[in-house]
């Protein structure tokens, strides 16, 4: 057969697959259970046509006409589910806890990575003011006059605080964000983002208590750093599990390995979002807010943290799935 | 032309053939998917300070101007290649325009998850400056992939541009009825060549009836012939035909083979 008695005796079938093609991607809501059924059918026939064309003229334009027209029809019936909410739910109630959970040794050594510099920093600083400038980032050295004078900078005036709110949440899911990505340079740079927040914050609080103002400081961080570290802590995870598939891929290919290992650890990346929308929110307006006394922002603090811990040791098990 | 391709094997056991996409092509799409995104953001940002203005440059407002404009900012930045990519099946706006799309290795549409993972670690990609490491990796990697498409397993492909049918039947073969045909192809058998063939030699006379092809048509014409004469099981011989034959006889054989079809309907 000539590539044109083919085509002229197959053209009917695929001009008609072309068109639901086209309605498919347009208005995918026009398709009726019929033309669903037809798609399939056409789609089939058209490989098969593409299989003969290959054969008797792998050349012809007509192939590469077929190629095309298979192609597109494979990309939209080979669909998986389009993204619902209940998936979107279910990722969260159970995807994201599951995935915590085989990791959290991970979870461990990241935390020690944040809080053993942290509890250095701090300790060190307390006894010696002098090496806070050697452990504070230039970026945080301009607090330390503050500090000195006895003063705390965590006031917010009270029309501020939506801004400061905002602020603060994007730049912790971006600190966040970075420190899954640099997940990719066999985790160092996650490492290094984990080190240099500890160091950040155990300086900064063994430089207040050390001038006398560390309660102060601890009573605004108390409500928000629960959540807030943690999930630097989880952050950290998810990098190092990137940073662990690339430099000890065991059995497997390293991109293997680091393809398996980004399945679980962007969950945990994307567990980030929310809590520290909370967090935010918590750091924004709870936080700064001088008529909450103190004990209830240490209720919030533990409170929050205990939700979070709650959600992802139990979430997606039977334990939680009874209530 | 050395194209990279990728070949996707469908469940029904045919091949279909991507052109995996290049370093130019997707900088381009990114460097149009930015430019959006400014525009986006400008237009968020003078109506940010028309919304100002008209409050009378009140405190309270402006605050929750920035409010929004720093949410808006951070969502936009992040969120944008994820949103269109899951939304769009592969695609942004700047793929879509330089018709790509990204894929899974397995030739299946990407997943929201692998979505997220390939552009959440497009930031490592960007390092240290205009995504430096990215273009290291493509260039060492045989199917292009960046970093982040190495995490998610997936690859961008060209899309395979919608070929009408019209256009596929349009077969204008040029008019040959001037041809003197010569005694070398008369004796030629042509009817060995396929059919396939045939039509790959009436394409290659048009093409360069419309001068497509204008410098390398006197490369790809000896092809053509010792094409032709391979299937006539006279593999040596074309590589005696003078360069000033070479079209006449592709010609003159392309004519014969018209007859043929003609006398066989």
């Amino acid at each position: 057969m000539k590539p044109d008695q083919f085509l002229q005796l197959r053209e009917a079938d695929w001009r008609e697959l072309d068109d639901l093609l086209n309605r498919a991607t347009k208005q995918p809501k026009s398709l009726t259970p019929t033309d669903a059924t037809r798609l399939g059918d056409l789609y089939r026939a058209a490989t098969s046509d593409l299989a003969l064309a290959r054969r008797d003229f792998p050349q012809d334009r007509v192939t590469s006409y077929l190629n095309q027209l298979v192609g597109r029809s494979h990309s939209l019936l080979y669909r998986k589910r389009r993204v619902s909410w209940e998936r979107v739910w279910h990722y969260f109630r159970a995807d994201i806890p599951l995935a915590f959970r085989q990791n959290i040794r991970l979870f461990g050594i990241a935390m020690v990575l944040l809080f053993g510099p942290a509890l250095l920093a701090g300790i060190l600083s307390y006894i010696d003011p002098e090496l806070a400038r050697f452990l504070l980032p230039p970026s945080v050295q301009g607090l330390i006059p503050e500090i000195e004078a006895g003063r705390l900078w965590t006031e917010i005036e009270v029309s501020q605080r939506p801004l400061f709110s905002s602020l603060i949440t994007t730049n912790n899911i971006q600190v966040s964000f970075l420190a899954f990505a640099g997940g990719m340079l066999a985790g160092i740079f996650t490492t290094y983002i984990l080190i240099f927040n500890g160091l950040m914050l155990g300086g900064i609080l063994g430089l207040t208590f050390h001038y006398g103002i560390g309660w102060g400081l601890t009573e605004f961080v108390i409500a928000h750093g629960v959540v807030e570290l943690s999930v630097i802590g989880i952050a950290g995870a998810a990098g190092l599990m990137l940073g662990r598939a690339l430099v000890r891929p065991g059995l497997l290919s390293r991109g293997d390995a680091l393809r398996i290992a980004a399945r679980d650890a962007v969950k945990l990346a994307i567990s980030a979002v929310p809590l520290l929308i909370v967090a935010g929110l918590i750091e924004g307006f709870i936080s700064p807010n001088e008529f909450i006394p103190f004990a209830v922002k240490i209720a919030v603090g533990l409170g929050t943290g205990a939700l979070m811990y709650t959600w992802l040791l139990l979430g997606g098990t039977r334990i939680f799935h009874l209530n | 032309m050395i194209e990279d391709k990728f070949v996707l094997d469908t469940p029904e056991n045919v091949h279909v053939d991507f052109e995996i996409a290049g370093i130019g092509s997707r900088f381009f799409a990114v460097l149009i998917d930015q430019i959006w995104l400014f525009v986006a953001r400008l237009l968020l940002g003078m109506l940010g300070f028309a919304i100002y203005n008209a409050s009378d440059f009140d405190d309270e407002t402006g605050i929750l101007v920035l409010t929004l404009g720093t949410v808006l900012i951070f969502i936009t930045g992040w969120f944008y290649f994820i949103f269109f990519e899951i939304s769009w099946n592969g695609q942004t706006p700047g793929k879509r325009y330089m018709g790509l799309r990204v894929i899974k290795t397995n030739g299946l549409p990407l997943s929201a998850s692998e979505a997220a993972i390939r552009n959440l670690l497009r930031i490592v990609d960007s390092l240290p400056s205009l995504y430096g490491a990215g273009l290291v990796t493509m260039f060492f990697q045989p199917q292009s992939r960046r970093l982040g498409d190495l995490a998610a397993g997936t690859l961008v492909v060209f899309e395979q541009t919608e070929v009408s049918l019209d256009r596929v039947k349009d077969r204008e073969w040029i008019d040959l009825s001037h041809v003197v045909m010569s005694e070398q192809v008369l004796d030629l058998p042509v009817e060995k060549i396929s059919a396939s063939l045939h039509y790959m030699a009436e394409d290659f006379l048009t093409r360069l009836r419309k001068d497509q092809m204008a410098s390398s048509g006197k490369m790809v014409a000896r092809q053509m012939l010792s094409s032709l004469y391979t299937q006539m099981n006279l593999t040596n011989e074309a590589v005696h035909v003078s360069e000033s034959s070479l079209i006449p006889y592709i010609s003159q054989i392309c004519l014969r083979l018209r007859q043929m079809e003609k006398s066989e309907e």
